[in-house]
């Protein structure tokens, strides 16, 4: 009985010691389970802003002007349209500002307006490979994740596409916990452009002038995007306009197939399981880039992998080896239509259109390298060097980096850039600086363009390049290709100076000595043309500028202080403004003297400027002269055709000021027709 | 003593150097003693330091160089005026006169 009645008991204990047990553990892990759950994207940076770069209040409006340019250059681009971009900046409160971008781009369909301005990580490029500024599609629905949180204000869009007649208005905010779009008011209306997208955003932010402004972002976006034209309000109504350059756009870049170099096991094994081929082979040859199918046999071979096995069913092991197997084989470098860089001319016409206020005084010949491969991926380096006029001596250089065409204005110290600037001993090019390291000292930019289809950048906020030796030291080598031409600058500028000595040697002191000793020995001056040819020897190029009514004279000597009659063609590359005189021939963009000039001689010739108030200083080129012998200009650079073909392009803008020109002329012939 | 006359010659004589360098051609040059320490030498016979046997071409293909040799030539113009008048002066008077 006692048992009986022991064995229920002792079970009801048993039992509910076990259930306290299990109570005791499952209730820890289920309280934990209550807690966990998934953390949206959209809430996870909304906690992390400075993951995305809204760290402070100044760095919030340049970041949230940065995506909103982007996306619509992008666009613009995208499409073939040369962009024309409007932002605006007003003051709403002391630390509230409205942001408004326009542009002039194909539109968003309106089913799509919500979702890519109101939903995290939802884009067009992420899965492309090609060289684009937006990636993630985080940029843009990251700002109005900023505005809503700071200010509570919802993001105002309006787009209109050229098939449709009405434009759509849309007001959303993002819902952070399912990271979707929650519109607020969504109405078609009339906007009185065939086509393009208006941004309105609202934030919590500071507005300054000078470093690390909106204002330098857009100056530095205008010069590796030459072919953009934008528009800048700021908040007290000041407007500038950062002209187009050229009406040329950047040609398409081209969607490629990953490299074998660059790819990571788990991608490997995702593009075999959703690949629609049914051989291993013709997985390699469709998917991937330069894999050739003798080269796909090849790595199936160093892989001791069968080509006919289907890539589905590929396991781990085997990922492996074919990853090692294609490290094993040779491979051309991936296809570089996919990028697209600025090119060495349209680098100095951007530096030209946007720093040619400074004057400086010399604009090095920009370079541009080859194509090169970081783990698979193509990139190109470019760079480019402003020296002299009035920019500071005393200060460091400045440095204009850019990834993809966009600025880059934060954490210069991380970025392989500042890096690779630091490693060169610019003392040995005309620089001074400290030890033969870190950042020169002079009155120097230099700029330097990363275009890859992936730029390595340490964060999402992307404001430095990672430091890949491969693509440090590309920028290392075009910066001693920028060095070495400063170096020759530097030279010819000193050799220069101490000629202009010996100028006044044989126009002044020399006729001098001949009258005097003349005197002496009471006989006739001498000519003196031989003596002087032997103590110059060059011919000697030289400009002198004369300002009145707006008009600017320039005055060219050419002088022949050698003892050979020389016969040249020199060209005159002037900075800005429109010829409207000269005794040369005026080309399209340049003018052009065919000389011929007798040994100790002079020429001189002219060409008058409009509109040219910040006049610098004109290049020089001569061509069919040893160059060596010349002084005040430069032999011809062996881009001039290439740079004649560009240029007539870019004029075809100006041509419409032109045609105007000539509408005017018929008027005014028709005019006389009328009178007589 | 050198007579005035042979003054006015070898005078003549740097001048027609310079003018002869010229009227062919070639940069004009003259040679001086060398102004330097191991170029001077005791003259017995005089008392006096004088200078030695070491040359210098100064010629006018350097500013300096072509300066020096306009200066000589005034200064050679000044001397033969001086002779002219039988006049006689100190080399600082000369740049106080001049």
């Amino acid at each position: 009985m006692g048992f009986a009645f022991k064995k229920p008991h002792l079970a009801r204990i048993f039992k509910g010691v076990c259930v306290l047990a299990i109570g005791c553990a499952m209730g820890i892990a289920h309280r934990m389970a209550k807690k966990q759950r998934e953390i949206s994207v959209a809430e996870f940076f909304e906690k992390n802003k400075q993951i995305l770069g809204f760290d402070s209040l100044t760095k919030a409006l340049v970041v949230s002007v940065k995506e909103a340019v982007d996306n619509a250059l992008d666009a613009c681009e995208e499409a073939g349209i040369l962009p024309d971009i409007f932002v605006e900046i007003q003051g709403v409160s002391k630390d509230e500002y409205r942001i408004i971008v326009e542009d002039n781009g194909p539109g968003i369909i309106r089913k799509n307006i919500p979702l890519v301005f109101g939903k995290l990580l939802y884009g067009s490029r992420f899965h492309a490979i090609r060289q684009s500024r937006g990636q993630q599609g985080i940029g843009i629905s990251a700002v109005v994740l900023y505005g809503q949180l700071t200010t509570g204000k919802p993001t105002r869009i309006i787009s209109k596409i050229r098939e449709e007649e009405v434009a759509y208005e849309v007001l959303l905010t993002i819902d952070t916990k399912k990271n979707a779009p929650r519109i607020i008011k969504e109405t078609p209306k009339l906007w009185d452009r065939e086509q393009g997208t208006r941004v309105e955003v609202t934030i919590r932010a500071r507005y300054v002038r000078g470093k690390q402004s909106v204002y330098e972002y857009l100056q530095q976006t205008a010069i590796v995007n030459p072919h953009a034209q934008i528009t800048f309000v700021e908040p007290d109504g000041k407007k500038t306009i950062f002209k187009r350059a050229t009406d040329k756009l950047p040609p398409p870049t081209r969607e490629i197939k990953p490299h074998p170099h660059g790819i990571e096991l788990g991608e490997l094994l995702n593009m075999a399981r959703n690949t629609k081929a049914y051989r291993l082979t013709s997985f390699l040859t469709t998917e991937f880039s330069r894999v050739s199918p003798k080269i796909a046999e090849e790595i199936c071979k160093k892989a001791y992998l069968y080509g006919d096995m289907r890539p589905q069913e590929m396991s781990i092991g085997e990922a492996k080896r074919l990853l090692e197997a294609f490290k094993k084989v040779k491979l051309m470098a991936p296809p570089t239509d996919c990028l697209s860089p600025i090119g060495e001319t349209l680098i100095k016409k951007g530096l030209k259109n946007v720093l040619g206020s400074l004057r400086p005084s010399f604009y090095a010949q920009p370079v541009t390298r080859a194509p090169k491969v970081y783990s698979g991926n193509p990139f190109i380096v470019e760079v480019g060097l402003v020296y002299g006029g009035e920019l500071p001596k005393d200060q460091p250089v400045k440095i204009l980096r850019f990834a993809n065409r966009v600025p880059l204005l934060y954490q210069q110290g991380a970025c392989v850039t500042t890096k690779a600037i630091s490693s060169v001993d610019w003392r040995r090019y005309g620089l001074e600086q400290r030890g033969g390291q870190g950042i020169p000292v002079g009155p120097a930019i230099i700029l330097v363009h990363v275009a890859s289809t992936r730029v390595p950048f340490t964060s999402e906020a992307k404001e430095a390049i990672a430091d890949v030796p491969e693509i440090r030291e590309e920028i290392e080598l075009a910066l001693k290709a920028l060095g070495r031409q400063l170096r020759l600058y530097n030279v010819k500028k000193e050799r220069k100076s101490k000629l202009s000595e010996k100028f006044f040697l044989v126009t002044k002191i020399l006729p001098e000595i001949a009258r005097k000793s003349a005197e002496i020995v009471e006989k006739p001056v001498p000519p003196l043309e031989p003596v002087i040819s032997k103590i110059m020897n060059v011919v000697w190029i030289d400009e002198e500028i004369t300002k009145e009514d707006g008009k600017t004279k320039v005055k060219v000597r050419v002088a022949n202080y050698t003892s050979k009659a020389q016969h040249f063609t020199l060209y005159g590359d002037y900075p800005i403004g429109a010829v409207i005189e000269t005794d040369g021939i005026h080309e399209e963009d340049y003018i052009k003297w065919n000389i011929d000039i007798a040994p100790v001689s002079y020429r001189h010739l002219y060409f008058v400027l409009e509109d040219a108030d910040k006049y610098g200083e004109t290049n020089y080129y001569v061509d069919g002269i040893n160059p060596n012998i010349v002084i005040g200009a430069e032999p011809l650079p062996g881009d001039w055709n290439i740079k004649l073909s560009e240029i007539e392009e870019i004029l075809e803008e100006e041509g419409e000021e032109e045609e105007i020109e000539e509408e005017e002329l018929e008027e005014d012939l028709e005019e006389v027709m009328d009178d007589e | 003593m050198m007579s005035s006359q042979d003054a006015l010659e070898r005078l003549y004589k740097i001048a027609e150097e310079i003018y002869e360098d010229l009227a062919q051609g070639e940069i004009p040059k003259m040679k001086l003693a060398a102004r330097n320490r191991s170029n001077i030498v005791f003259n017995n016979r005089y008392g006096v330091w004088k200078y030695g046997d070491a040359k210098i071409t100064r010629s006018a293909k350097k500013l300096d160089g072509a300066y020096m040799l306009l200066r000589t030539l005034y200064v050679m113009e000044f001397i033969k005026e001086m002779i002219r008048d039988k006049k006689s002066s100190t080399l600082r008077e000369m740049y106080y006169i001049s």
